[in-house]
């Protein structure tokens, strides 16, 4: 018998058929319409519920999203919770989340985050440090926007 | 104030939705 033969089970299918095909569009308000489809068969769907942070993130529902992974419990989600708490301001709350995690060393997303959040504390001498650890090690498609924070330390530290 | 990029952004991605489709 086919997965499909079960309406909810091809219903889920469908629906994240659409959050595939409008996250790779940008299209994050058509997005989260396809994951609450599916939230509304599956509520405790881990995947689907990480797709809802990441759409309300997308679409810079920073409180709305903040308050969805606390409402659900979603732990895991460190580093869009720290990235909520640094969108909202609350960066001592966002190094605490990130630090929290245990990890180490950390992983790219929440090194640069942890980067950023000291650069808006204003301590830019382990901001500077965190820069040139990241610069040392990345490879990727934004190492001049990268420079350019750099240099807005340095300007802040001069 | 000096120009300031957010990199962060670039890592809030949808999680693989290999498995689901
Ligand atoms: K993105």
């Amino acid at each position: 018998m086919s997965k499909d033969a079960n309406p909810k089970e091809a219903l889920i299918k469908a629906a994240y058929a659409d959050v595939n095909k409008f996250g790779n569009n940008q299209e994050f308000d058509k997005a989260v319409k396809a994951v609450n489809r599916i939230l509304g068969v599956a509520p405790d769907d881990p995947t689907a519920l990480h797709c809802k942070v990441v759409c309300l993130v997308q679409l810079s529902k920073f409180e709305e999203a903040y308050k969805f992974i606390e409402k659900n419990r979603l732990s895991s989600l460190f580093f869009e919770k720290a990235y909520c708490e640094y969108q909202l301001n609350k960066q001592q709350q966002a190094l605490k989340t990130i630090d929290d995690a245990g990890l180490q060393p950390l992983p790219p997303n929440l090194k640069e985050l942890r980067t950023q959040v000291l650069y808006r504390l204003e301590r830019y001498d382990e901001c500077l440090d965190s820069y040139r650890d990241i610069i040392k090690n990345t490879s990727d498609e934004y190492e001049e926007e990268r420079r350019t924070n750099l240099s807005a330390v340095a300007a802040n530290l001069a | 104030k000096p120009i300031f990029f957010d990199l962060a952004m670039t890592y809030v991605e949808l999680p693989s939705l290999e498995g689901k489709l």
